[in-house]
């Protein structure tokens, strides 16, 4: 009778819902941009056509990227850039995933986040030991698998992308640089 | 855009989770800078039906309501599962040829992935799998029954992320092999040699149990696996092992039920370490069978290594306690003993001044160069040309892009000879005197 009890009690326990819950991490652009740059003023953007960089792109990332513009946000507090963000999507296994990434006023990454992610299986990508690797990455790193990224058992294919994404982010943020900078010299 | 509604909902609000670096909810109306995004189109992302803010979770079961309203439309319903459901898959089409074998194309495999979140907590996944472009199918000339077959077909429940319900088709947790045999992701085409026998990859049996992901810091990690199901039933023999004996989808041979479960130790990023077993009674007279196998999986920049060892003790018993008309009571005496390995080198390279020349749709491409040495003995009390085998495979792939890959290899087998001698090892000279060669090239995608 009382292991009857006792197996009731841990079921019933079992049962109660904790807020680990499902692994529903989302982010949509707004919420991910007032998470990363909580203590600015405001954010803005610019945007770099990536024809106009064709060249630029294809000798740091071997390909220019399909979409004809990014959205590089900056963050600022006056007059002073707290840093920068973008985001965008990378093919996983079945299904696109949605990610962001912060970069310090250097243009080194600061942080990333998985914003979307859709499939069922791999989203280990979300470990803080996997997204730790991306930390203070910039053009002048490699950011590939089997080079300075290490992929997730089990998660091989959404490890890869994470990979890809970043590293075209980083890309991308050394062109918004340029243009920012080309405009405060004038 | 069918999520639209779930997404306006959660705009504006995070999900809290143990494992997210931002556990606050967020109101974009408030905190945090002002967003000046004037003129800018957001292509903002289709918000799963997994987002647990309150107003989202609102919608969720708004939708779950119309799902299983009698008086919803078709088209209601169908609409409300078709936003939260996932269909892909892979396939894997082959072309053999070497010793002993005639060369033929070989469409092995197409599989059908569906998986669906059907609320918060709970969801199901299914793969289903025409072996051979499924049924019917020519052998020796005659037309017979194909394989069309449900190999794995799981509801998961989740009450944390250290445990969660699983019950259904499971693919058994022995080894990493069998839980992680999708071809595309694979760097050989052929499976190791002991783990389509003495672990019948693809391994599914009928049963339930739980599974999760318990928390040991921020660096480390540990998983585990822990089923009870039909099991084997008494269809053991030596050459094919176990592969005979598996697949429990809708009968046991007896009243006991097979324990199986594995756990995995991750100290470090890229490298994990892992302990199962399997244990079951496979006929009427309780005699059991036992497997305990070792894995690892290293990542050493462009290198990875990975292995596995396995065991079986079996006890002394016979392939029958079928029903008398089957013709399955071959009454044979089944093998008490089982051993298998694979060690396997994949090494991930590009080459710079080639890949300068690509097209830019080619810019990601990989190859990876492949070596692995493996064997199996299927009866450790005797020796067959059947169960004694080692192999030695050289492999090189190309992957253009992630989802395709075309691969290559070359396959050195020698086996025992009946009752006489054992399979000679590679450092052996009887290896290479009485080899086998096989060449195998496939191409395998995900889509």
């Amino acid at each position: 009778m009382h292991r009857i009890l006792i197996l009731t009690a841990l079921t019933a326990l079992l049962l109660v819902p904790t807020t680990a819950a499902a692994d529903d991490v989302y982010f949509t652009t707004k919420t991910l941009l007032k998470t990363f740059f909580k203590t600015s003023k405001k954010v803005t953007y610019v945007k770099v056509d990536t024809k106009a960089h064709a060249e630029e792109l294809r000798r740091a990332l071997g390909y220019v990227p399909t979409k004809d513009t990014y959205a590089v946000f900056v963050a600022k507090s006056g007059n002073t850039i707290d840093g920068y963000a973008v985001v965008d999507e990378q093919m996983g296994q079945h299904l696109p995933i949605t990610f962001g990434v912060k970069l310090t006023p250097h243009g080194k990454v600061e942080t990333m986040e998985v914003m979307v992610y859709r499939e069922g299986y791999g989203d280990e990508i979300r470990e803080g030991r996997f997204k730790r690797q991306f930390l203070g990455k910039t053009p002048d790193d490699a950011i590939a698998f089997g080079e300075d990224v290490v992929a997730i058992s089990g998660a091989t294919i959404s490890s890869k992308a994470m990979a890809v994404g970043v590293r075209r982010a980083v890309v991308l943020v050394s062109l918004a640089q340029q243009q920012l900078g080309r405009l405060a010299a004038r | 855009m069918p999520h639209l509604e779930l997404f306006l909902a959660a705009l504006g609000a995070v999900s809290t989770s143990s494992t997210a670096t931002v556990s606050a909810t967020l109101d974009s109306s408030s905190d945090g800078p002002v967003l000046e995004l004037d003129g800018l189109e957001i292509d903002e992302p289709a918000v799963a039906a997994t987002v647990s803010s309150t107003a989202a979770a609102a919608l969720i079961a708004a939708k779950d309501q119309k799902r299983t309203d009698v008086f919803a439309s078709l088209t209601d319903k169908v609409s409300n599962i078709v936003d939260r459901t996932t269909i892909g898959g892979y396939g894997e089409h082959e072309f053999e040829a070497g010793d002993g074998r005639v060369s033929r194309f070989r469409n092995h495999r197409y599989i059908l992935f569906v998986y669906s979140q059907i609320s918060d907590r709970i969801s199901t996944a299914s793969e289903i799998e025409f072996e051979f472009a499924g049924s019917p199918n020519k052998r020796d000339g005659v037309l017979g029954f194909g394989e069309v077959l449900l190999e794995f077909s799981v509801v998961d429940f989740t009450l944390a992320d250290w445990l969660v319900f699983r019950a259904g088709v499971i693919l058994m947790p022995v080894g990493t092999f069998n839980v992680r045999h999708d071809a595309p992701t694979r760097d050989l085409s052929a499976r190791p040699i002991a783990y389509t026998t003495i672990v019948p990859s693809t391994w599914f049996e009928s049963g339930a149990g739980f599974y999760g992901t318990v928390p040991l810091g921020d660096t480390q990690r540990l998983t585990y696996d822990l089923y009870v199901v039909n099991g084997f039933d008494s269809r053991i023999t030596d050459g094919f092992g176990f592969r005979g004996a598996r697949g429990s989808h809708f009968e046991d041979n007896n009243h006991d039920k097979a324990i199986v479960g594995r756990v995995a130790y991750s100290p470090t990023l890229g490298f994990e370490l892992g302990l199962s077993g399997y244990t079951g009674a496979y006929d009427k007279a309780q005699n059991r069978a036992n497997l305990v196998n070792l894995d690892f999986t290293w990542r050493l920049g462009r290198l990875e290594l990975l292995g596995e060892v396995v065991l079986a003790q079996i006890d002394a018993g016979f392939v029958e306690g079928f029903s008398s008309s089957s013709t399955a009571n071959t009454r044979s005496p089944v093998p008490t003993g089982m051993v298998g390995f694979y060690v396997q080198g994949n090494y991930h390279f590009g080459i710079p001044y080639l890949w300068e020349r690509l097209p830019d749709w080619l810019a990601t491409s990989t190859m990876t160069a492949v070596i692995r040495y493996e064997g199996k003995d299927t009866d450790t009390n005797r020796f067959s040309a059947a169960g004694d085998q080692r192999r030695l495979t050289l492999g090189l792939n190309f992957r253009p892009i992630e989802a395709y890959v075309i691969k290559t290899e070359l396959a050195l087998d020698a086996f025992g000879r009946d009752e006489g001698r054992a399979a000679p090892e590679v450092f052996q000279g009887a290896f290479w005197e009485d080899t086998q060669i096989g060449f195998l090239t496939s191409v395998a995608y995900l889509f």
